[in-house]
């Protein structure tokens, strides 16, 4: 079967050669199609949809020069110093770890009493749903309506513009997101399982402390580092909220970008996406996903 | 408050719980001696599940009290009652191991870690499961794991242990050991029992005294055998094991017994309750009738064998069905016509049975 | 023998007491999310009739280019969603069920990893890939396939197919980069669910690859399809940093214009107007969808 694929970083390293294994390819691509590997050649392909580019950059990363050129005359991690010592990227890349550190707790914490509320709240039914559509807006409202919306409400209301009010736009931004992780896994637990703690003698604060929330952990963790990777990476509402003081990581790359590709910008690139990587890393490592 | 409610370990005065439009429990009231083993029976959807509930505080009753100990807890949370309940699906804490499940309780009430250890190992060897301490709850087998939700129950000695069909999930082998294992630890530990179950059989080999429930009420209470040879319900005699159940009428009286006509034959019943005047029930254990008597007859249409025993279903002559238990002799063919004397019956009330099962 | 008390008047129950504690536990996070939410939307609307009260912030979405550009952002979210699905069904199906079992969670995790990604750094990733000097102009130069550079980034758009506007070949290729993984999430979790002895049961039967897609797989997953629409379709037609880092100059998107109107031309008014405009559109989509209670189970999940 010919549905062999050379990795995508061979491509542009070696020029020579490349058109007897695209015409190499082809042909095996055909014949896996044939031999009814199509969903095989899907797989890879996308595969190689989603990383190449990421390759490409992490590749022309390392250019000596300033504007990269395919292929590189030489390779350096000079660029990699530049941009941890450029003033302007690391003081973004401090903001944007501290509001995320901040949110991913904080936001974790409500999603917690959001999600108890939901799942086991000792309230009426339409509240519960309430609460729960309410949570959910920002999943179902285009996220450029909740920017200008809030914008505009923090103009208006006198609340202004700044890390406040980007704080509180990430922590509504990943509400839903860690209220239903930690909803879905609440749903899961028995509710007998407080009920015996309390039966043995637990009132309601040592039956949580000692039973739904060593439960919820996982779900606890992986909505920490989940709403850690949203806040991270959140661009319009902070483009929207930040006024001119607050600088995060998204909206210093973006002001980069619109000024044009450099190896700088592709090695700042590469430093961001090794840094979510990593907490999705370990997210993973925890419990895997769905 | 009633003299002599103080030795009664556990006192209900008419319960009721009300889920928005059903009524799950409608009146019940009890009273459990200390040290007693005592069952409540009744079929599905009785609300037995709802009583032992409120029993532990994890509902609170719309109308009613519950005493423990000469004391009104009916407002208490479960955490300030002296009851521990074994749940039905038992709910071990999956997140600890055996040990610190059945250490749960101890150390809500403060025990020091070093005492809890010896107390847990203690009651760990009560139940049979001496070593088995560190195991993960999800490691152990059905009877094991319903072994460590009684050890957990039991380990900060409530007063009054509920117990909420905790055999249902087993084998038939494994539930008739467990049952004679619950006996022998009940004895051994000497707390007061309230075990809940729709199985006539467990309450009937376990318990000191059995109440009947049906439909949210207590219908019947009292010691198993005599629920079971002298019922006062059709409902009880025909939920406590098999009964025939005849229309009769009284010919005479005397101090508690009674001659009836029924089924074309005539004998002696036992009548406990008030007996009206004209149409009467009676029952009669199916091993309560013997061929080879004369008191009825009938022509025998069909014929099961049990094992040990077999059962003939009889059409009497006077018109009504019996079944007969006797022990095997294979002389009974169908078609056969036969004699049969009443050892034992009783006179019963309210003769539906319909929602019996 | 005391009497009987009634007790089902008496407010301070324990049913009671926890429903005024479980009320103040939901308090704070209900709290932000009205806040956040409920007002803003609330200001937003009150802004878009404003000064005191007028619809000629409404009347004017009618002019000039933005119904164009409203329509635009619809089509562009047809088309990418469309894309998106049409690539999540064959590789989930294969990942659910015929990836052998130890590579399928190294699979899923790399397929779903961009979703921890920035974003704006995927989208930026491409501009290497399709710029002047970029990977494939400098592959169809060198290899002698094209004489000079093909104008592949933010260049040649507005290929108008009936009602839908396709994408230019950057945006349409950086829209589905960054929405793809969440097709594939969902389509995944009810791909899974699929009980594959179906499918063995209509092959069995005689039934082709296009009729077992037709007759089993996609009624079985068509729930996990229209959630991840929904969840992606309204993010495609308002974003607002992919068109600006990948779209041509001639294919502005609804966000874009509202975000000038709000930032450039400070025309609050008219800003909130035209969100107003888009977020009733995008909702009646919504509505469509989620009539049918298979979608509403699947997003139930979310
Ligand atoms: N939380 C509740 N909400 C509404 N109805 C309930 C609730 N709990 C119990 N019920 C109803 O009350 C009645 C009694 O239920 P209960 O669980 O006490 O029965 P049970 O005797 O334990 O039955 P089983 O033998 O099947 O366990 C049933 O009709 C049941 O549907
Ligand atoms: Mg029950």
């Amino acid at each position: 079967m010919g549905e062999r694929r050379s990795p995508p970083t061979a491509e542009h390293e070696q020029p020579a050669g490349r058109i007897e294994r695209s015409v190499d390819r082809l042909h095996g691509g055909l014949a896996a199609v044939v031999n009814g590997g199509f969903f095989r050649v899907t797989v890879v392909s996308t595969a190689v949809f989603l990383y190449l580019p990421v390759v490409v950059v992490a590749y022309l990363s390392l250019s000596p020069g300033s504007q990269p050129s395919i292929p590189l005359d030489g390779a350096t991690l000079r660029w990699y110093g530049e941009v941890l010592t450029d003033t302007r990227f690391v003081r973004s890349l401090a903001t944007s770890t501290a509001v995320g550190a901040v949110t991913a707790v904080a936001g974790t914490g409500l999603g917690l009493l959001a999600a108890r509320t939901i799942v086991r709240g000792r309230l009426p039914g339409w509240v519960r749903a309430g609460v729960a559509m309410t949570v959910a807006i920002p999943l179902f409202v285009p996220t450029v309506v909740v920017a200008v919306g809030i914008g505009i409400a923090a103009g208006r209301v006198g609340l202004g513009f700044g890390l406040g009010p980007v704080l509180a736009g990430h922590l509504y931004w990943v509400l839903p997101f860690s209220t239903f992780l930690i909803a879905s896994r609440y749903a899961t637990l028995d509710d007998g399982l407080v009920e015996a703690a309390h039966d043995l003698g637990a009132d309601g604060p040592t039956a949580f402390r000692t039973v739904t929330l060593p439960l919820l952990w996982p779900a606890l963790v992986a909505s920490v580092l989940f709403a850690f990777a949203l806040s991270f990476n959140e661009f319009l509402i902070t483009f929207f909220l930040a006024g001119s003081g607050v600088t995060t990581m998204p909206l210093e790359i973006y002001g980069k970008v619109r000024i044009g590709a450099t190896t700088f910008l592709n090695a700042a690139s590469v430093l961001v996406l090794l840094i979510s990587g990593a907490v999705a890393a370990a997210a993973a490592s925890l419990e895997p996903p769905t | 408050m009633t003299s002599g409610s103080s030795q009664m370990t556990l006192r209900t005065d008419g319960l009721v719980k009300r889920f928005g439009d059903t009524t799950a429990v409608a009146g019940v009231s009890l009273a459990v001696e200390p040290g007693e083993f005592f069952a409540i029976v009744g079929p599905s959807g009785c609300g037995k599940t709802t009583t032992l509930r409120i029993l532990a505080g994890l509902e609170s009753p719309t109308a009613g009290e519950v005493e423990l100990a000469g004391r009104d807890v009916t407002d208490r949370p479960p955490r300030d009652r002296e009851t521990n309940l074994v749940f039905q699906d038992l709910v071990l804490f999956p997140h600890m191991t055996v040990a610190e499940n059945v250490g749960y309780g101890l150390a809500r009430d403060g025990v020091p870690e070093a005492t809890r250890r010896e107390q847990v190992e203690e009651m760990l060897e009560t139940v049979g499961l001496s070593g088995f301490g560190d195991r993960d709850p999800a490691s152990l087998s059905g009877g094991q794991r319903q072994r460590v939700a009684l050890a957990r129950a039991l380990a900060n000695e409530p007063s009054v242990l509920l117990l909420d069909e905790p055999l249902s999930s087993l084998d038939r082998t494994l539930r008739t050991e467990m049952r004679t294992e619950l006996r022998r630890i009940q004895r051994d530990v000497g707390t007061t029992f309230l075990y809940v179950t729709h199985d006539q059989e467990s309450a009937l080999s376990m318990a000191d005294r059995i109440a009947v429930m049906r439909d949210g009420r207590v219908v019947e209470s009292g010691s198993p055998s005599t629920l079971y040879n002298r019922p006062r319900t059709a409902f009880v005699a025909d939920f406590l094991g098999d009964a025939n159940l005849l229309t009769a009428t009284v010919q005479g009286r005397e101090n508690g017994r009674v001659t009836v006509e029924a089924g074309g034959g005539r004998f002696d019943a036992a009548a406990d309750t008030g007996v009206p005047d004209g149409s009467v029930t009676i029952v009669i254990r199916p091993e309560d009738l013997r061929p080879g008597g004369e008191t009825l007859s009938g022509t025998v249409r069909s014929v099961s064998y049990k094992g040990a025993h077999e059962e003939y279903g009889v059409a009497l002559d006077g018109g009504d069905s019996v079944r007969v238990r006797t022990r095997a002799d294979g002389d009974v063919t169908v078609g056969a016509t036969v004699g049969l004397d009443v050892l034992d019956a009783s006179l019963v009330t309210e003769a539906n049975t319909e929602d019996g099962e | 023998m005391s009497g009987l008390t009634d007790r089902s008047w008496w407010p301070s129950t324990p049913a009671a007491r926890g429903t005024v504690a479980d009320a103040g536990l939901a308090a704070l996070p209900t709290a932000l999310a009205v806040a956040l939410g409920v007002v803003p939307l609330g200001f937003l609307f009150v802004e878009s009739v404003s000064p005191p009260v007028t619809l000629t912030n409404y009347a004017a979405l009618g002019g000039s280019v933005y119904p164009d550009v409203m329509l635009r952002s619809l089509g562009i979210g047809v088309v990418i969603t469309g894309i998106c699905l049409t690539v999540a069904y064959p590789v989930t199906y294969w990942l659910a069920h015929r990836c052998p079992a130890r590579y399928r969670l190294a699979l899923l995790v790399s397929f779903t990893l961009p979703l921890w990604l920035n974003y704006v750094v995927l989208n930026y990733t491409w501009v290497w890939i399709l710029a002047e000097n970029g990977l494939v102009n400098v592959l169809l130069t060198e290899t002698g396939l094209a004489d000079r550079p093909l104008d592949l980034l933010r260049g040649g758009a507005s290929v108008v197919v009936g009602p839908f506007a396709l994408p230019s070949l950057s945006l349409g290729l950086g829209f589905v980069h960054i929405y793809l993984p969440y097709v594939l999430l969902t389509m995944y979790v009810s791909m899974e669910r699929l009980d594959y002895r179906q499918v063995e049961a209509a092959r069995d039967l005689g039934a082709g690859p296009v009729r077992v897609f037709r007759d089993i797989i996609v009624p079985e997953t068509y729930g996990g399809a229209v959630a991840g629409a929904l969840i992606v379709y309204a993010r495609i037609a308002g974003a607002f940093a992919t068109p600006q880092i990948l779209a041509a100059p001639s294919e502005q998107l609804i966000a874009q214009v509202i975000t000038a109107q709000f930032y450039d031309v400070l025309n609050y008014p008219f800003a909130a107007a035209l969100s107003v405009a888009f977020l009733a559109i995008v909702l009646v989509g919504f509505g469509i969808g989620a009539l049918s209670s298979d979608v509403r189970a699947e997003l139930g999940r979310w």
